[in-house]
């Protein structure tokens, strides 16, 4: 058994094996307490409650061995309005393209109400659960339950067959609205071994294990004097129950990597297959099993090893490497793919079609695109090395867990004598050796034989956003003519290119809140040149307000933030910015004849080792220098560093929006 | 891990001062070559072949090259053609058939459809590359032969798009089509031939106040004489149109006897009619939500009341069918009225009865006035309409008397926005505030339904996102409504203030909240409905004496679109902004409508420049 289950599993024995308290509550059956309740105490603002919430694995005898049959039963307690929502039920399956399918092979659900002190309960009518087709792989059932008002007791039960042992069905514990009683009730069988990973929980309110009391066989058994002479055998399902109670409901915080992050829940997975014939595979237990398994996948390894061919044919027909270093040679190859192949918005650590469709239809999903990449750098003679990785909104991976379905992502790691990078061919407007920030979650894992190495997904580089404000200001007609220059690097300007496309419309209405009245002439520059700045240059006119003959400029325009994103008083998740960034503001504000500055703002500078803010303001002749910047040093802050960064933000709203008042000389 | 690149440290250099590349602004990011569509009939079938000729110029405009069709479970559909071309019109890549996936297309109002879209992708290998495809639908029932615009999407110019129509000479139709569109007819073996073209069509985008697009754009329409949609039915006149509508409605207003019996006891000793519908109306609201279940002819043809009654939910045709049911019950005739919703509805053309609608609402002719009930809006009151479907006309089906009518209009009185804030402030800044919004129209019918249906927290978010201050701290609301069917909401709100002032050059200035800010354009223009605001602002300073305080000028702009007024009066320590404004219901042709925008763009700056100077003396 894995070390790390062992470890879980002692620390889970500690709890109070005395717990006892079986559910009242029967499917189908409702107590007159769950209909008359108005509010859940420990949070009487919830608009509805999980009354209980329970699932069960279980594996079931099949023709072709054993399927899992996974059973849920859910009731929750509607108190208003905003919780009748909760009586909309989506239940996903999937359907893997090559015949096999999960199944939804029943839905019971009943309401509940109260009338008129008569309990009246209505049952789900079997042709109003829909099914949608999501895409090729993925459906949904569907169906509102009937009859729900405020007050409403509604549950349901539902059963899901799966053949796909892989991933024993996982359980989440906690939802929007605050869970009264969730369980997990996994019965195993002999054959299969799963690692398993709670997640944000420190301790379940009740665990157990204990052999089930059924007797089950496998093959065939035949017994004399209660000695089996069959090729068979028996056994006993081993049964593990995880019961968590009063989990509050979970709130989302900005600047965070996924809420699947943090989510009180439980995941599986198979690690061991132990062959009733004798013998055990390891499935995957450690990191060199993963990614010897990866490497023999027909969706990773095999399709990988088919690009070579399609590979060597491009470069030789369309591509010439001749004399080239190989730090030249990779970067063409990278830019060769980005500009060939879109992504069809996929992320995907499998490939779904062949090379050859792949270069037919000229878009794949990201394993398609890169590992298609990873082929013809090395058809090239470059080094290129899949990373497997997860997407920040697909969680992060656990470096003691060396769980499959962690990982839905694959970059390359491009290496040379004298260069690494990591690469990904799925973003046109990054440059050759970045990858993009959904992709920035902590580390991955390089997929190739021998010891595991990761590499850190964190970029350190950082970003920049430069402002170059240029402002002739006009008294009579209130107004100031304003040059702007934008230049952006790296993901500041992967953001500005994402956001407008270089499309002078969207870029001209993106822009003109920043301060304009209306927006001239606009023109851009280096946007399919990811290793240089972006640039956007535009000329606009600014309104300016006078107050008691005076003046008033903002010398940076609307481009300041204008309220801290920060309002909670304290905060327990970290806060990700994804990368590192500095933004730079310079204005210069020209003076007009017969004018002064009557009163221009204090410098400030502020230094709290996280980040830095800094505001100057000079005078020279007849203009007016406004200069600023701020750096956030790191990617990642912690939840103990959340009070600086507040403040930082803070002080960014006060200081960078102060503004300059001008006088006539009299 | 990665190759350290550094950040550019100083960036001196004026950009503009510089000569630069141009870029290619100007071409657009993908275009239709053409765009045609030839509609058959045969068989009472309507065979739609649509084939499209696209050019993507830029990697940005690839998103065209993603194509989707939609159909619903019963048509039959066909690709005929998909292929890559280059610029010479030859065919680089043919789309192989499992390369087109198909799946559900449910609209977001929508739990369930059973519209689906198919779907592939035509990329080319370099820019600018051209695509071409052409699909065949096969629809047996339908109420339109076609409702047919020259583009595309809005946002793609159309470089040549027709319409050829095919129509066998025994099957009539009424025909609406825009002047702008070249038209030619010919008599061709079995068949009327009608077609239209249009060279050259620039994208539309929508401006502020600008009526829908579907209006602004060319279009044919063409409605065949006599259909079969469920029974056979006639667009010979809105009567008959409306008689159709009638039997597909037989027989569903029926109410279940348990359901009977509840109607019996709501009402029981009720004698007045009005008191009678509002008991059956509350009941209807309080006990049913809106769901939307499309299949078959669900789009036309509601559910029956006893769907309702069994599931307490519905669509709009579900919950107004059930709704007549309790009325037909009760002894009250309603009509099923059908109608186009939206606060910027598309406007029927009352010259060609047809399937114009999207929405139904019910009418119930009393003495002297009709009662209008929304039945899918637990939160509005009794005989409310509100924009959703105020002034407007709408088919009151009747059997073959069925009829246009006109909703009516919200007028000035209907939507009055009356905000009272009293600020007490300290010269530091800090201070408070006390906001009474007193709330009908638009503002009340959202208010009403955050109440029923957001959590607190969100609640709290909707009111901040409609509050213009800053730096505050909302510290608790309060609603009031006299009673549920009351037609105004009140709001009270007390807020925490603090850096009231801004502080610049020895000056503290104060910034009277805005009124929201309004975008103003060039295009045509059309006020649905009026706004009729006005705010009554007290500031209550007690260190004003110690300050020089300087209020602007008072404004009264006085227009045909619209008025507003703010008036400044300083009495001790109490300073007094009383704020007017009304916006006219107007339609604006592009000549006109620099009178409107001309009179926003006055209220915009005369809002924004509203500041209180405080001077130290």
């Amino acid at each position: 058994m894995n070390k790390l289950l062992l470890v879980a599993l002692s620390l889970l024995l500690l709890t109070n094996p005395a717990f006892s308290q079986e559910l009242k509550s029967k499917f189908g059956e409702v107590n007159q307490e769950e209909l008359t309740l108005t509010a859940y105490q420990k949070d009487p603002e919830a608009a509805a409650l999980v009354l209980f919430d329970k699932g069960e694995s279980y594996f079931f005898d099949t023709e072709r061995g054993y399927d899992i049959r996974f059973t849920r039963t859910r009731r929750i307690k509607i108190f208003d309005k905003a919780g009748i929502p909760f009586s909309e039920v989506a239940i996903p399956f999937y359907v893997d393209g090559y015949g096999r399918t999960e199944r939804v092979v029943s839905i019971e659900a009943y309401t509940y109400n109260l009338e008129n002190g008569a309990l009246r309960k209505t049952a789900l009518d079997p042709n109003t659960v829909f099914e949608e087709k999501i895409n090729e792989s993925w459906r949904v059932k569907k169906f509102v339950f009937p009859s729900v008002k405020e007050g409403s007791v509604i549950e349901y039960k539902y059963v899901l067959e799966t053949p796909f042992h892989f991933n024993l069905p996982d359980w989440t514990f906690q939802d929007k609205i605050p869970t009264l009683y969730s369980q997990y009730t996994v019965k195993m069988i002999p054959f299969y071994e799963y690692a398993f990973l709670a997640q944000g929980i420190s301790r379940f309110h009740y665990h157990d294990t204990r052999l089930g009391d059924a007797e089950r066989t496998f093959g065939q058994v035949s017994k004399v004097y209660g000695n089996n002479f069959g090729s068979g055998f028996e056994f006993k399902d081993m049964i593990h129950t995880y019961v968590m109670k009063d989990v509050p409901a979970f709130k989302d915080e900005s600047f965070i990597t996924s809420s699947k992050d943090y989510l009180m829940k439980i995941d599986f997975q198979l690690s061991k297959f132990h062959s009733p014939a004798g013998g055990t595979n390891e499935v995957v237990t450690t990191w060199p099993e993963l990614n010897k398994s990866l490497l023999k996948n027909d969706h990773f390894g095999k399709y990988l090893r088919k690009s070579k061919r399609q590979a060597e044919k491009i470069i030789e027909a369309e591509m010439n490497l001749t004399g080239k270093s190989s730090a030249e040679k990779a970067q063409m190859v990278i830019e060769y793919v980005k500009s060939s192949f879109r992504w069809n918005g996929f992320n995907s650590k499998y490939t779904s079609k062949k090379p050859k469709e792949l270069v037919e239809q000229k878009k794949g999903n990201a394993a398609e695109i890169n590992l298609f990449m990873a082929a013809m750098l090395e058809a090239a003679g470059v080094s290129a090395r899949p990373v497997i990785l997860s997407t920040r909104d697909h969680g992060k991976i656990k470096v003691d867990y060396p769980f499959d379905h962690f990982f839905n992502y694959v970059v390359v790691l491009v290496e040379g004598e004298q260069f690494a990078f990591l690469a990904d061919g799925t973003e046109k407007l990054l440059a050759f050796n970045r990858i993009p920030p959904r992709c920035i979650n902590e580390r991955g894992l390089i997929v190739a034989e021998g010891e595991p190495q990761w590499v850190n997904l964190i970029n350190n580089v950082g970003s920049l956003d430069s402002k170059m404000i240029d402002l002739k200001i006009n008294p009579e007609k209130l107004l100031a003519d304003a040059m702007v220059t934008i230049q952006a690097t790296e993901f500041e300007a992967f953001d500005y290119k994402n956001s407008y496309h270089n499309d002078t419309i969207a870029l001209k209405e993106g822009l003109l809140s920043k301060g304009f009245n209306k927006l001239g002439r606009i023109k851009t520059l280096g946007f399919n040149e990811n290793e240089r700045p972006y640039v956007i240059s535009l000329e606009g006119e600014v309104p300016l307000e006078e107050i008691s003959n005076k003046i008033i400029v903002s010398p940076f325009l609307q481009f300041p933030i204008k309220e801290n994103p920060f309002t909670q008083e304290s905060r327990s998740y970290p806060i990700d910015f994804i990368y590192p960034r500095t933004e730079k503001l310079r204005s210069t504000i020209h003076v007009p004849q017969g004018y002064k500055a009557f009163s221009i703002p204090a410098n400030f500078k502020m230094d709290n080792g996280l980040a830095q803010l800094i505001v100057n303001y000079t005078q020279n002749g007849g203009q007016v220098i406004a200069d600023a910047s701020y750096t956030f040093r790191k990617a990642v802050y912690t939840a103990e560093e959340y009070t600086r960064i507040q403040t930082c933000f803070e002080m960014m709203v006060k200081k960078l929006n102060e503004q300059i008042v001008l006088q006539a000389v009299e | 891990m990665a190759a350290h690149q550094k950040l550019p440290g100083q960036i001196v250099v004026f950009l503009f001062l510089l000569v630069w590349p141009f870029l290619a602004f100007g071409q657009y990011e993908n275009e239709v070559l053409e765009y045609r569509t030839k509609i058959t009939i045969e068989n009472r079938k309507r065979i739609e072949e649509v084939t499209c000729l696209i050019q993507i110029n830029r990697p940005s405009g690839d998103w065209i090259a993603e194509i989707e069709i939609p159909f619903q479970e019963d048509n039959k559909v066909e690709i005929l053609e998909a292929s890559v071309l280059n610029l010479k019109n030859e065919v680089v890549r043919e789309l192989k058939k499992k390369e087109i996936k198909t799946r559900s297309n449910i609209s977001r109002e929508s739990f369930f459809e059973d519209h689906y879209v198919k779907s592939f992708f035509l990329g080319g290998n370099a820019y600018p590359y051209r695509i071409r495809y052409s699909y065949k639908v096969e629809v047996d029932n339908f109420l339109d032969v076609t409702r047919w615009l020259p583009i595309l999407f809005t946002d793609v110019p159309v470089r040549k798009a027709s319409l050829e129509l095919n129509l066998p000479f025994d099957y009539k139709v009424n025909i609406r089509a825009s002047d702008k569109l070249k038209y030619a007819a010919k008599r061709e073996v079995g068949y009327q031939v009608h077609r239209w073209e249009m060279d050259g069509l620039e994208p539309v985008r929508p401006e502020p106040f600008s009526p829908p697009l579907q209006e602004l754009l060319p279009t044919v329409t063409v409605v065949p004489e006599s259909f079969r949609y469920g029974p056979e039915g006639s667009t010979a006149s809105w009567a008959s149109f409306g008689h159709w509508q009638a039997q597909m409605n037989e027989g569903l207003d029926e109410l279940p006897p348990s359901e009977k019996a509840v109607v019996d006891q709501l009402i029981a000793g009720e004698t007045d009619k009005r008191e009678v519908i509002k008991i059956l109306y509350h009941y209807m609201q309080d006990h049913t939500r809106y769901i939307n279940v499309t299949i078959d002819e669900g789009g036309l043809k509601p559910y029956p009341a006893s769907y309702v009654c069994e599931k307490k939910y519905g669509d709009c045709k579900a919950l107004t069918i059930y709704m007549k049911a309790l009325l037909k019950y009760a002894g009250i005739p309603a009509y099923y009225t059908i109608i186009h919703a939206g606060d910027n509805p598309v406007r029927i053309d009352t010259s060609l009865p047809a399937q114009q609608f999207n929405h139904v609402i019910l009418s119930i002719p009393l003495e002297g006035d009709t009662v209008w009930l929304e039945n899918t809006a637990g939160h509005l009151p009794y005989n409310y309409l509100g924009t959703f479907t105020q002034n407007r006309y709408a088919l009151l089906v009747n059997g073959t008397v069925s009829k246009l009518v006109k909703t009516p209009a919200l007028q000035a009185e209907d939507v009055e926005e009356n905000n009272f804030y009293t600020f007490k402030l300290e010269p530091d800044g800090k201070g408070e505030v006390t906001i009474v919004k007193k709330m009908e129209g638009e503002l009340f019918e959202s208010f009403r339904y955050f109440q029923r249906h957001l959590q607190e927290e969100q609640l709290g978010q909707e009111i901040k996102d409609r509050l213009a201050l800053r730096n505050y701290r909302l510290l608790n609301w309060h609603f009031n409504q006299k009673n549920r069917d009351d037609t105004q909401l009140e709001l009270t709100l007390n807020l925490a203030l603090e850096e009231q002032f801004r502080n610049i050059g020895g000056m503290k200035i104060l910034k009277i909240p805005p009124i929201r800010e309004f975008k103003t354009g060039k295009a045509a223009a059309r006020v649905n409905y009026p706004v009729n605001r006005s705010d009554s602002i007290v500031y209550q300073l007690p260190f004003a004496r110690q300050y020089k305080v300087e209020v602007p000028q008072d404004v009264f702009i006085e227009t045909a679109a619209g008025s507003f007024s703010v008036s400044y009066s300083l009495q001790k320590e109490q300073l007094l902004v009383v704020r007017k404004f009304q916006l006219y219901r107007g339609d604006y042709s592009v000549e006109e409508s620099a009178s409107l925008h001309s009179f926003l763009d006055q209220v915009n700056q005369s809002s924004g420049k509203s500041v209180i100077v405080l001077n130290a003396l």
